[in-house]
């Protein structure tokens, strides 16, 4: 069994990047997925400039920088997996074939959102290389926390796929326009997850919201990898092991909501006759 | 003995509006045994596809129970799963960008087959469907009777124990059509224990395919039987045709005979002669017929009978005809 997975999940992975590197020529998509987070950070940069004389060497502005350029990541993996239905019920209609093959559903869609994983996180270098030579980011191979890299980065990637997989779930009992609501909440993940500024500049009831976010945590983590800390109080004074501790709980209770909406939805997509009907309007 | 396919009191309902309910298929009893090809025959909108649908594990019935190689479809679905596949026809459906090698083997991974099973597999089938050439071609490069022979391939290819297929020569031009069919035949004599299930609108595919055909109509089995057997059920007799001159303005002259049905009027060539059309279910009427023609002052120019078919049958059962527009 695991084997004939393990199959499907490379046959969908490979479905997953030849439908991008064909559709868009790699190194320009990988661009395309940086400009973004990166046209944010240049724009803040000139912001901090009016404030600062130098943003490269104010802590602040990199803590910003790190959080965005790893927060590219949720977005892609995210939204890959809402694409993956979207394109396979609107744009190919061969949902059906996928939906009744032995290879579980949630896994061929899961594989195909790798490629677009494999992609973000190359858009995440290219971001950090930019930040380190034009604009002057302390940053180095050498003050890099691997071994806190290599926790936090696997969990953060299962956090965002238990988020991903609920919008995509939703996506299986609604038409396609409703991938324009799952990016609309990337958007607002951005602002409640402490990307952009610590999480005491929300309001007092929104914070739980935050703090019981895993990507909130993730993107703490990811900042200490950097070296950097304090940029959050009430966060920053969490030690490594509580924060990962937290980050580790969140994100298996995300998953695990992720997982089971999304297969309670293929339920009631079953149940409404919705698996292969494509939107038509 | 245990079913290729079983449905027992399968209902099926859609919501079309608040309040509003369709009932698209309506307490369905089939038992299809292993081995057979079994047709499933009905206008458009009798419930066909949502039939297999729901045996195929895409949907759920309303009520009623399925099993499919004695599995129940949704309890156990992923029992069912790598024992069947599907191909629907008249569609496009296919990743554009790979081409059809690329296409078939991505699904003969989602079964979970060896690589090289596969590769083998599919080149057979290439070559069978006289394919090869076009193995390395985009499928959005390839013609709507190409597409749907990549998809009849990447049905067979899983070697399904029962297959499932929804209008299959749907759209076809007359060469690739024959060609499917016979490839159905080759398929199901080789592999004896295999099952179809195949939707049609055809009349004459159906008989030519199947070993038993149900007739739906608005989600019910109105018929199920051999094609020889069902067609036993309409007696002799036949539809018969009268050139008749001059030509008859109404269908009085047969409608007085008894067992005279579905008479009618068909175009005249010009105004000297004219065809009336009827059925009867017994030939010995003719010499009446005959003999009132005459007494009415006709001339009777030319006379033909053709057979009953199984097209006459849906006729008689579900009161028209299985295409509209003939
Ligand atoms: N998802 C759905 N929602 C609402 N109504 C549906 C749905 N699917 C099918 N129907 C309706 O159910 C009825 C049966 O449809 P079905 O597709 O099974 O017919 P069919 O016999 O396959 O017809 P055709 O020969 O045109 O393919 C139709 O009236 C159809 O409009
Ligand atoms: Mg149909």
């Amino acid at each position: 069994m695991t084997r004939r997975l393990a199959r499907a999940i490379v046959a969908s992975m490979k479905i997953g990047w030849e439908i991008e590197s064909n559709w868009t020529n790699v190194p320009l998509y990988i661009l395309y997925e940086a400009v973004r987070p990166l046209s944010l950070c240049i724009l803040l940069y000139f912001l901090y400039k009016v404030v600062s004389a130098s943003p490269g060497a104010d802590p602040h502005f990199f803590a910003i920088f790190i959080g965005n350029a790893f927060f590219m990541i949720f977005g892609a993996l995210a939204s890959g997996l809402s694409w993956a239905i979207i394109s396979d019920r609107e744009h190919y209609q061969i949902i059906r074939y996928v939906y009744i093959a032995p290879a579980p559903f949630v896994w061929t869609v899961i594989g195909r959102a790798v490629t677009l994983l494999a992609v973000a996180l190359t858009s995440v270098l290219l971001t950090l290389l930019v930040g380190r030579w034009p604009l002057g980011l302390p940053i180095s191979l050498g003050g890099v926390r691997w071994g806190l890299l290599a926790m936090s980065l696997p969990l953060g990637l299962a956090a965002a796929c238990g988020i991903g997989l609920f919008f995509a779930g939703m996506l299986l009992i609604t038409a396609r326009h409703s991938l324009l609501l799952a990016e609309g909440v990337g958007g607002v993940f951005l602002l409640l997850c402490g990307v952009l500024y610590p999480t005491t500049y929300l309001p007092w009831w929104l914070r739980p919201l935050a703090w019981l976010n895993p990507l909130t945590h993730w993107v703490e983590a990811s900042r200490r990898v950097f070296g950097v800390t304090g940029f959050d109080k009430p966060l920053g004074a969490l030690p490594d092991w509580e924060l990962l501790a937290i980050l580790l709980v969140l994100t298996v209770v995300y998953l695990y909501i992720g997982w089971k909406s999304f297969l309670w939805f293929e339920h009631r997509a079953k149940r409404a006759g919705k698996i292969d009907q494509a939107t038509n309007y | 003995m245990d079913f290729a396919i079983e449905t027992a009191d399968l209902v099926r309902t859609f919501k079309i509006k608040r309040g509003e309910f369709l009932t698209a298929v309506d307490r369905v009893n089939l038992q299809v045994k292993p081995g057979e090809v079994f047709g499933l025959l009905g206008p458009n909108g009798a419930g066909k596809t949502t039939v297999i649908k729901i045996l195929v594990t895409l949907l759920y019935p309303t009520s009623g129970r399925a099993f499919v190689a004695g599995h129940d479809v949704v309890r156990e679905a992923e029992a069912v799963r790598p024992l069947i596949n599907m191909v629907s026809g008249g569609e496009t459906s296919g990743y554009g960008i790979l081409n059809v090698r690329e296409n078939i083997w991505m699904f003969s991974q989602f079964y979970g087959m060896p690589g090289k099973l596969a590769k083998e597999r599919i080149d057979r089938y290439l070559k069978r469907f006289e394919m090869t050439g076009d193995a390395a071609t985009k499928v959005n490069r390839l013609s709507t009777g190409m597409r749907q022979k990549m998809n009849i391939i990447r049905g067979f290819v899983t070697d399904p124990q029962i297959l499932f297929l929804d209008e299959p020569t749907l759209g076809l031009d007359v060469h690739i059509a024959r060609e499917v069919r016979q490839y159905i035949r080759e398929w199901i004599a080789e592999k004896k224990d295999h099952t179809i299930l195949l939707t049609t609108h055809y009349m004459a595919e159906a008989e030519e395919l199947c070993d038993r055909i149900a007739i739906i109509d608005n989600g019910k089995l109105v018929a199920c039987d051999t094609p020889a057997a069902l067609r036993a059920t309409m007696g002799e007799g036949g539809a018969f045709t009268l050139t008749l001159s001059p030509a008859p303005t109404d269908t009085t002259l047969v409608d007085q005979i008894p067992d005279v049905r579905n008479a009618y009027l068909a175009k005249s060539d010009g105004r000297t002669t004219g065809e009336l059309r009827f059925t009867l279910n017994s030939d010995a009427r003719l010499p009446e017929i005959f003999a009132a023609a005459t007494q009415a002052g006709f001339a009777v120019r030319g006379f033909s009978k053709r057979e009953h078919d199984l097209e006459d049958l849906f006729v008689k059962i579900v009161g028209r005809r299985l295409h509209e527009d003939e």
